[in-house]
């Protein structure tokens, strides 16, 4: 019996918690399928049992502590999507939406990937918090991460994605993944929970699992115009299932861009300027001169204080040549007052720490 | 050099205007391939680069290497079907080149074509590239480089 699929509504499907491959596994179908015209556009809720997730473009040997992870029985895999390296337990939520590049408003990728990531804080902030876009991609509540989101293009059809942190175990994700931080101890765990939040630590109880999906499709509703009608996974996604499988577990899906761990190595540098003493401590991609991530810390006072959260965020991944327009442009942006701290600063310290070591 | 909205298209180049990709037929019989002005400016910054190997065959429209810029990921689809003969190291070390150059240092990879004439026949070049890329600005709502 064929399904008929409405042209105008998104069909909802929660694939239920599934091991990370398969979860992989079913994003590669559905952009075939997608391409292939053999399903509508469709919204997907989706959990994973424990796992270390890596981006497209990451080595798994630079960004995570697989000694950890293959002791712990926590599965790694690759994404579809862009983006960095996050840890994914049954406690937090996936969601995404696959479809056609015309089922969206026309613009380019930043303006998508605002729209869409503003639809799903709209939605979050339905649980009672302040959820907001944080460029390039994050939503955060109060300059904290609450989710990270990332997409992939392939000719006319789209896949987009975000986490909602419901709960996290800060501890064991620095287990996992490796954070631009010499020591974890307990100032490591404040300080990275001072960047990342989740909604119990927000509203003091993890909230049900259904009242966040229903909290997103809202914010998708209300901020998109999408409408929702709610359905099985489309058989033609999972007659493709069993081969996409098999890619995902085979040995090249994971190899891709293996890179030794060495080649991003932790730098640190310590700055005495007039407004304080600032601390970098950053991942360094020494082959192609990036900033991967960067963690300030220091004796100094910053004004608004989620400036430097901010500022770590926007100096995700990025050439050590762009540090200080960056840097500039959200000083400015968001009249940060360093108390004598200049935004010179910031990019002296990174350029001492690239030359560290 | 043509102009479209504000964005190069050379005229020498061959493109799929669909895909965004240019080509360039090369003396010895190989094909060079990269991202239009058009398809940069819509990704933003590139900030990854990861070419298939050399050696590897690539069907015509299928993908030879794998960009990122703002999280989204994207395929460079091959106008032609080919062998990839190299991938341009300087765009591994600094993707960004692909914004700066991308008809020049940042292309993306080389092949040798299979079947060159039979690939290339519904490329488009000159003026039928530039009149391509207007109906596809408009259609995609594009503003401007």
């Amino acid at each position: 019996m064929t399904t008929t699929y409405s042209s105008t509504d998104w069909l909802v499907v929660d694939t239920g918690l599934r091991p990370a491959d398969e979860n992989m596994a079913l994003d590669k179908a559905l952009l075939l399928a997608m391409s292939e015209h053999q399903v509508p556009k469709m919204f997907r809720f989706l959990r994973f049992e424990e796992s270390a997730l890596i981006g497209f473009h990451q080595s798994p040997e630079q960004e995570l502590h697989l000694e950890f992870c293959h002791a712990h029985g926590i599965a790694v895999q690759r994404r579809l999507t862009g983006g960095g390296a996050l840890i994914f337990d049954p406690t937090q939520m996936g969601w995404e939406l696959i479809c056609r590049r015309d089922a969206l408003p026309k613009g380019d990728m930043a303006a998508l990937s605002r729209w869409i990531c503003e639809a799903a804080a709209t939605g979050l902030s339905r649980l009672g918090v302040t959820a907001r876009f944080r460029p390039r991609n994050d939503i955060e509540v109060e300059g904290r991460k609450i989710s990270g989101t990332g997409g992939i293009m392939d000719g006319e059809v789209l896949l987009f994605q975000g986490t909602v942190l419901v709960d996290l175990d800060i501890p064991r994700m620095l287990r996992v993944l490796r954070v631009p931080l010499e020591k974890l101890d307990a100032h490591a765990i404040s300080s990275v929970a001072e960047r990342v939040t989740s909604l119990k630590i927000l509203l003091g109880v993890a909230p049900d699992l259904a009242a966040v999906q229903d909290a997103l499709l809202e914010g998708f509703r209300a901020h998109m115009g999408l409408s929702f009608t709610f359905g099985d996974l489309p058989k033609a996604v999972s007659a493709l299932l069993p081969e996409t499988l098999a890619e995902v577990r085979g040995a090249e899906w994971l190899g891709i861009n293996r890179r030794p761990r060495d080649g991003m190595p932790l730098r640190k540098a310590t700055l005495r300027a007039p407004g304080g003493t600032l601390q970098a401590e950053m991942l360094w991609d020494s082959y192609g001169n990036r900033v991967r991530q960067v963690h300030f810390s220091g004796d100094y006072f910053v004004q608004p204080q989620r400036a430097i959260a901010d500022l770590e965020a926007a100096l995700r991944n990025v050439h050590l040549d762009e540090v200080d327009q960056i840097i500039e442009g959200l000083f400015e942006q968001q009249k940060v007052d360093g108390f004598g701290l200049q935004p010179e600063h910031f990019g002296t310290v990174l350029r001492m720490a690239a030359k560290d070591g | 050099m043509g102009i479209v909205r504000g964005c190069e298209i050379p005229e020498d180049l061959m493109y799929n205007v669909d895909n965004n990709v240019w080509l360039r037929k090369e003396d010895d019989g190989s094909v060079t391939i990269g991202m239009t002005s058009y398809a940069c400016a819509l990704a933003g910054q590139i900030v990854s680069y990861t070419p298939k190997g050399a050696g590897k065959d690539i069907k015509k429209d299928k993908s030879a290497a794998t960009v990122e810029s703002g999280k989204w990921v994207g395929p460079l689809k091959s106008p032609v079907s080919g062998t990839v003969v190299s991938s341009n190291d300087e765009v591994a070390k600094d993707p960004g080149l692909i914004n700066k150059d991308p008809y020049g240092s940042g292309w993306i990879a080389k092949l040798t074509p299979t079947d060159f004439a039979g690939d290339s026949g519904e490329l488009k070049t000159g003026a039928d590239a530039l009149t391509a890329f207007e109906e596809k600005m408009t259609a995609d709502g594009f503003g401007g480089c």
